[in-house]
C-alpha cells in the first residue's frame, strides 16, 4: 500500500489554485499529487476552478491538508466502503458547519473527484437521516412532498416489510 | 436552501443500505427520493425474511407465473400491480429456510393468509404448498430477462439450510453468479449433479462457499472434479464439513492441482497431519494462493513442520491462519526459523497452539530478521514471562509489525512493563492486544507514559487485567491533555474499574 508520502513532490513544493471568484491558494504540491484533478488547475495565473468559490475551496483544501498523510486506500468496491459509517472526531467537527456549506463541500468534492471527502460528506448527511420520520427529513432538508395519498399508501403496503426487517 | 444533484443523493442513500428501517422512511420523502431508494432497498435481500416481503413478491408474479401455482389453490394476495418491478433490482439473494420452528416468511405468509378458508391444516400438504411457493419466488428472483431483454444479473446467491429439494432447480438457473454459497444443506444426488452442471456452465463464478453441508462421497467426488477442471474460481471456502478420510483424500489431492485459487478456507474439517503434508507440498509449487486458512484442524507438529518447510520455498502466500492445530512449541520453533527466510508472509495466526515460552522466544528471534510480517496473532499460547518479554524486546528493532495480538498468555506485569518501554522506541505497531495477562496498575501507568512519545499506536487493548483506577487515570490523562494525537482507542474493560473504553 502506498502511504501517500512516497510520491515525487517534496514537502516544500507548492502549487497555486484559484477559485471561481478569483481567490488564490498556495498549497502543498503533495495534495495535488493525491487528487489528480487539482493538478489540472495548477498555476492559478490564468486558470481558475469553475463552480467552486473561495469559501468552499478553502474548506476543501483545509480537509486535504489535514489528511495529507492518510494512507491512500484502494477502497475496493462501493458496497464494502459504504458498510463503514464511523466518522472520526476531527472530520465530524470539520463538517459540523451549516447545511448549505456541507452540501457545497459535497458538490465540490464530487466535482473535484476527492473521493474520501465525498464519502465523508455523504456519510454525514446519511447519519443525519437516521431515525427520522419522512416528515422530519422533509423539514430538515426543505423538501416538498409530491406523493398522492393513494400512491403513498400503496408504497407503504409494498415496502412495509422493511420496517420489521 | 440548496439541493443536491441526483447522483449525490444516491451516494448518500447508499450509506443506509444495511438499514432498511431508515431507508423505509426515506422512501416517503418524495418521488425523487423513492426512485433512488428502491434500487438500494431491494438490492440485497433475504427473500424469505418475513411475511410482508413475501406478500409483495407474490404480487409481482405475472399471470403466467401464477399459473404454475394455480393447481395448489393458494389464496393469492389481493392488490394492484406493484408500482415498481421490485424483483428486478435484486442482485444479491439470500435464502434462509433453516428456521423450521419459527417459520420463515413463506410459511408465515401461508399460515396468515395463503392457506385459503376451507383448507384444513395438514402438515404434509402445507409443506408441499410452501415448497411450491418458494420455488416460484426463487425463480422470479433468479429471472434475469424481462420481455427478452436482460434486465439484471444475479451476482451473489447464498442459501442457508433446508433447501435440499430446491437446490437442483436453483442451481440450474444461475449462470450469472459470481459468488455462490450454500450452507447447512444436505446434497442429494440431483443437487450434486446440478452443482457440477451449474459450475461447469458458469464462466464467471469466482467465489464458492460450501460450509456445513453434508456432501456425501458422491458430492465430494463431484466437487473434486469441479476443482480439477475449473479455472475461474479464485475463492473457495469449505468449512465445517467433517470429511471422512476417503473424502478428504480425494478432495485435497484434486484441490492441490488447482492453479487459480487465491483464497482458500478449510476451517474445522478435522484435517490431520497427513493432509497438512499434502497441502504443504503443493505450496512448494503453487504461485496463486495468497490466503490459506486451516484453523481448527488437527495438523499437529508434523503438519506444522511440513508447512514451515513450504514457507522457505513459497513466495506467494501472504496470509496463513493455523489457529488451534496442536502445533506445539517444537512446531512453533520450526515456523519461526522459516520466518527468518520467508519474505512474503504478512499475516500469521498461530493462536491456541501451545507454543509456550520457547515458541514465543523463537518467534521473537525471527522478527529481528523478518521485515515482511505485519500481523502476528498468538493469543492463548502460554507464552508466559519469557515469551512476552522476548516479543516486547524485539519491538525495539522490528518496525514492520503493525498488529500484535498476545491476549491470554499469562505474561504478568513484568513482561507488560517491557512493552511499555518498547513502545517508546517502536514506530511500527498500530494495534497491540494485551488482554487477559494479569497486568497491574504500574503497567497501565508505564504504557500510558509511553504514549506521550509513541506516534503510531492507534489501538491498545488491555481488557481483563488489573489495571485498576490508577492506571485508568493515567490513560485519561493522555487523552485529555491530547499529548498523544494518534491513539484513538483504549480498551480497558474488566479491569476493576467501571467497564470502560476511552
Amino acid at each position: 500500500m502506498d502511504n501517500g508520502t512516497s510520491n515525487s513532490a517534496s514537502e516544500n513544493e507548492t502549487i497555486t489554485l484559484k477559485s471561481c471568484d478569483g481567490i488564490e491558494f498556495h498549497i502543498d504540491a503533495r495534495i495535488a499529487n493525491r487528487y489528480t484533478l487539482l493538478n489540472n488547475w495548477n498555476g492559478g495565473e490564468s486558470a481558475c476552478i469553475p463552480n467552486v468559490n473561495g469559501k468552499v475551496l478553502e474548506k476543501v483544501l483545509e480537509w486535504c491538508e489535514h489528511h495529507i498523510n492518510d494512507p491512500q486506500l484502494n477502497c475496493g468496491d462501493d458496497d464494502s466502503r459504504r458498510r463503514n459509517t464511523i466518522i472520526e472526531e476531527w472530520d465530524e467537527n470539520f463538517l459540523s458547519c451549516d447545511q448549505d456549506m456541507l452540501f457545497e463541500i459535497i458538490l465540490a468534492a464530487n466535482y473535484l473527484e476527492i473521493k474520501p471527502l465525498l464519502d465523508l460528506g455523504c456519510k454525514t448527511v446519511a447519519n443525519m437521516m437516521k431515525s427520522k420520520s419522512p416528515e422530519e427529513i422533509r423539514s430538515a432538508f426543505n423538501i416538498d412532498n409530491d406523493y398522492t395519498p393513494e400512491e403513498e399508501e400503496q408504497f407503504r403496503k409494498e415496502n412495509e416489510w422493511a420496517e420489521d426487517y | 436552501m440548496m439541493s443536491l444533484p441526483n447522483e449525490c443523493l444516491f451516494e448518500i442513500l447508499a450509506y443506509l443500505k444495511d438499514q432498511p428501517k431508515n431507508l423505509f422512511s426515506c422512501l416517503f420523502v418524495n418521488r425523487l427520493w423513492c426512485k433512488n431508494v428502491i434500487p438500494i432497498l431491494w438490492k440485497e435481500l433475504d427473500i424469505f425474511k418475513n411475511r410482508k416481503l413475501v406478500r409483495t413478491c407474490l404480487l409481482t408474479l405475472d399471470t403466467k407465473e401464477k399459473t404454475q401455482l394455480l393447481p395448489f389453490e393458494i389464496r393469492f394476495p389481493n392488490g394492484p400491480k406493484p408500482l415498481f418491478e421490485y424483483t428486478t433490482y435484486t442482485t444479491v439473494i439470500k435464502i434462509n429456510s433453516d428456521s423450521w420452528i419459527l417459520g420463515d416468511g413463506v410459511t408465515e405468509w401461508y399460515n396468515y393468509e395463503g392457506r385459503g378458508y376451507n383448507r384444513p391444516f395438514d402438515i404434509d400438504v402445507d409443506r408441499y404448498m410452501i415448497q411450491a411457493i418458494k420455488t416460484s419466488l426463487i425463480m422470479k428472483f433468479l429471472q434475469t430477462e424481462k420481455n427478452g431483454q436482460i434486465s439484471k444479473k444475479i451476482s451473489n446467491l447464498c442459501i442457508f439450510g433446508g433447501a435440499t429439494n430446491l437446490l437442483a432447480k436453483i442451481l440450474d438457473n444461475c449462470i450469472t453468479l459470481t459468488s455462490l454459497s450454500i450452507m447447512n444443506n444436505w446434497f442429494d444426488s440431483k443437487a450434486v449433479e446440478a452443482l457440477s452442471r451449474a459450475i461447469n456452465k458458469n464462466i464467471v463464478l469466482t467465489s464458492l462457499e460450501l460450509n456445513k453441508n453434508q456432501l456425501g462421497l458422491e458430492g465430494v467426488k463431484a466437487l473434486a472434479e469441479i476443482l480439477y477442471n475449473n479455472t475461474t474460481l479464485i475463492s473457495l471456502k469449505l468449512c465445517v464439513n467433517q470429511f471422512n478420510s476417503e473424502e478428504e483424500k480425494i478432495l485435497i489431492s484434486n484441490l492441490c492441482k488447482n492453479t487459480t485459487l487465491i483464497y482458500l478456507e478449510l476451517i474445522n474439517n478435522n484435517l490431520g497431519s497427513s493432509t497438512g503434508k499434502v497441502l504443504a507440498k503443493s505450496l512448494h509449487k503453487n504461485i496463486t494462493l495468497t490466503h490459506l486458512d486451516l484453523s481448527d484442524n488437527y495438523l499437529q507438529f508434523e503438519g506444522g513442520r511440513a508447512l514451515s518447510e513450504a514457507l522457505y520455498v513459497n513466495t506467494t502466500l501472504t496470509h496463513l491462519y493455523l489457529q488451534n492445530n496442536f502445533i506445539g512449541s517444537e512446531g512453533g520453533k520450526l515456523m519461526a526459523l522459516a520466518l527468518q527466510k520467508n519474505k512474503s508472509l504478512t499475516h500469521l495466526n498461530l493462536s491456541e497452539n501451545g507454543l509456550g515460552p520457547d515458541g514465543g522466544q523463537a518467534l521473537a528471534d525471527a522478527l529481528y530478521n523478518n521485515n515482511s510480517l505485519k500481523h502476528l496473532f498468538l493469543w492463548k499460547n502460554q507464552l508466559g514471562f519469557d515469551g512476552g518479554k522476548a516479543l516486547a524486546e524485539v519491538l525495539y528493532r522490528n518496525h514492520t509489525l503493525t498488529c500484535l495480538n498476545i491476549n491470554d498468555n499469562q505474561l504478568g506485569s513484568e513482561a507488560g512493563q517491557a512493552f511499555g518501554v518498547a513502545l517508546e522506541v517502536n514506530n511500527g505497531l498500530t494495534s497491540l492486544f494485551l488482554c487477559g495477562n494479569n497486568l497491574n496498575s504500574d503497567v497501565g501507568k508505564i504504557l500510558a507514559t509511553a504514549l506521550y512519545t509513541n506516534k503510531t499506536l492507534t489501538h491498545l487493548h488491555l481488557g481483563n487485567n488489573q489495571i485498576g483506577p490508577e492506571g485508568e487515570i493515567a490513560f485519561k490523562f493522555v487523552k485529555d491533555r491530547s499529548k498523544n494525537t494518534t491513539i484513538i482507542h483504549f480498551e480497558l474493560s474488566c479491569n476493576n474499574i467501571d467497564d470502560y473504553s476511552l
